[in-house]
């Protein structure tokens, strides 16, 4: 009985597990900053390639994953300073504009990497309880989607940097005119965003091949068609 | 009646302009004879996207409704050419399962318009719930494999597409080839010349006034809301007829055409072109597809980052639209003799795209 109670709780902690940590960037980029970022699945591609590539190279699963999660970030900001900047009032053009580069990084990515590559394979790990077997990893990423949900509660209405940032997404000029550098609030809360989109694939990576999926994901994050998403992994779900 | 022709919603007027366009449709009418029935094919096929990116211009620049739904309509359309193609037989029935499925596009655009607009939903959720009933569409066309899904005898397919429809037909002779390129040349002058005194009539002036600011047009006695439903049905219908055309120049059609990548490319060439006049669009859509499928050839990826590239760019450099730019510095370098004119008229619509913004 506790292991079928277990199992369910399990397949809840998958699928939320999932939702948070990739909805959890648009959250702020399009919950607090207001913008449509289209291209913000292009960041979850970012962090799951980077992750990939330097676990390829040798470099420890976990660290690998930090520096996919910290490059995505550094691009994110990178996007907000060359593009997004200049488009906070004109929020359709911001869509269009993310859209484009969109386009641009996933048909670049395949072209220069392929439509597949060799993906790398779960952490090994697993339990039983009961009659079934269940990986490790799965729950590794559901307190991984806790830890982020604690995190960004907590850098967001506890911190200095987290008032001002909501006042700066509240009323800019104000913000602006009681001393608060809007412009950098606004780069680091999309870094943030994108870092943690960039966290999403580097966490997922492991658990996927990698093919174009993530350019999908802002849709089924955005729609009720998610359910779509999570069938995607290939890890064993509930082995006999 | 021919007075609507020009007026303050349109760009291009006077007899410059007109001798424009009359050389312009010449040259269009006389290629036939010159080019080989290969590109003829290739240049009806352009021709067929352009209703679709008008039809866009309309809602978006004239109408500031941003329709992704586009390729729903033309997908609507599409099918329904072919499944009352083959259920109605092939011969002269296939015109009137063009009319039909251009009007059963403009019929969904009504039931969808309806609930959106009096719903109340505007800005980009508009955009939103448009794209989401593409992609509902898409993916439902794309589950229809089994042989269980067919209309009449009609089979959808799935992804495999829909096929085995007649083309346009009347009696024994198929309209292909150099016909069917004459056929699109006239619809799309007739469409053209159509959607000008539209936007320049007092419809079209509600229209752009709705845009500007929908609770002023309101305030001034005009439902707004029956004027944006009128012009997503036409602009929807619009897209329906390219996908009818599509539908009959292929003798095929597939979910791929109605899914999200082609539901982008009306947006990047109304965009790209310029949102806010009916004759920039014409020419950047074309040019565009022209340039799309010349690289497409070589490789279909480079194609879309050169589409994305576009895009950006448009959107940082030339919000208004590359072509619109440059036309209007065209005609400003022409007509130095009226320049004060000139430049009004450009003051005038920079000020109402940045009234829009």
């Amino acid at each position: 009985m506790s292991a079928e109670l277990f199992s369910v709780f399990y397949q809840f902690a998958d699928v939320f597990a999932f939702l948070i940590l990739s909805a959890a960037g648009l959250a702020i980029v399009f919950g607090m900053m207001g913008v449509i970022n289209m291209a913000h699945g292009e960041f979850i591609m970012c962090g799951a390639y980077v992750t990939v590539g330097l676990v390829k190279l040798g470099v420890p699963l976990a660290l690998a994953q930090g520096l996919a999660a910290v490059t995505a970030g550094l691009i994110g900001v990178a996007v907000e300073y060359l593009i997004v900047r200049r488009l906070y009032k004109r929020p359709l053009d911001s869509l269009l504009a993310t859209w484009g580069l969109s386009l641009i990084v996933t048909q670049s990515m395949l072209l220069i990497v392929g439509s597949s590559i060799t993906g790398i394979g779960t952490p090994e790990g697993s339990f039983a309880i009961g009659g079934y077997t269940f990986s490790t990893y799965r729950l590794v990423l559901f307190a991984c989607a806790v830890a982020v949900l604690i995190g960004l509660y907590i850098t967001f209405m506890k911190t200095r940097f987290g008032v001002i940032a909501r006042a700066t997404m509240q009323n800019a000029a104000m913000a602006k005119a009681l001393g608060a550098r809007t412009g950098r609030i606004y780069a680091i809360s999309f870094g943030i965003g994108a870092g943690l989109a960039g966290l999403c694939g580097a966490l997922y990576a492991p658990t996927m091949t990698l093919i174009r999926w993530a350019q999908r994901l802002w849709w089924k994050v955005s729609s009720p068609s998610w359910s779509a998403a999570p069938m995607s992994c290939s890890a064993p779900r509930r082995p006999p | 009646m021919f007075k609507l022709l020009d007026g303050p919603q349109t760009l291009g007027r006077g007899r410059t302009f007109w001798s424009c366009f009359l050389a312009v449709l010449a040259a269009a009418l006389i290629y036939p004879v010159f080019a080989d029935s290969y590109d003829v094919g290739n240049f009806s096929y352009f021709l067929i996207w352009v209703f679709m990116a008008l039809g866009l211009c309309l809602m978006w620049g004239y109408g500031g409704m941003l329709s992704f739904g586009q390729t729903f309509f033309f997908g609507i359309s599409g099918y329904a050419y072919g499944v009352l193609a083959i259920n109605m037989g092939g011969g002269t029935a296939t015109i009137a399962a063009l009319v039909l499925s251009v009007i059963i596009a403009m019929i969904a655009a009504g039931i969808l318009g309806y609930f959106m607009i009096w719903g109340g939903i505007s800005g980009i959720f508009f955009g939103i719930v448009t794209l989401s009933a593409t992609l509902v569409l898409a993916f439902f066309l794309g589950q229809t494999a089994g042989p269980e899904w067919h209309i009449g005898t009609a089979r959808l397919n799935g992804f495999n597409g829909m096929k085995g429809m007649d083309p346009l037909t009347i009696g024994d002779f198929y309209i292909e080839g150099s016909a069917l390129y004459y056929v699109m040349v006239a619809l799309i002058v007739i469409v053209y010349i159509a959607l000008r005194m539209l936007v320049n009539s007092r419809i079209g002036n509600v229209i752009v006034a709705t845009r500007e600011n929908p609770q002023r047009a309101e305030m001034l006695g005009y439902d707004v809301r029956k004027y944006q439903l009128l012009t997503f049905v036409i602009g929807s219908g619009l897209a329906g007829l390219s996908g009818a055309l599509y539908t009959s120049w292929g003798q095929f059609i597939t979910p791929s055409s109605i899914g999200l990548p082609a539901a982008a490319m009306p947006i990047v060439w109304v965009a790209f072109s310029g949102r806010s006049d009916l004759t920039a669009t014409l020419v950047g859509s074309f040019l565009l597809l022209f340039g799309f499928q010349t690289i497409t050839v070589y490789s279909q990826q480079a194609a879309l980052v050169l589409m994305g590239t576009l895009l950006l760019a448009t959107v940082m450099l030339a919000p208004q639209g590359f072509v619109l730019g440059v036309g209007k510095l065209v005609v400003d370098r022409w007509t130095r003799r009226r320049r004060g004119d000139a430049n009004s008229a450009v003051a005038e619509t920079g000020r109402l795209q940045s009234d829009e913004a």
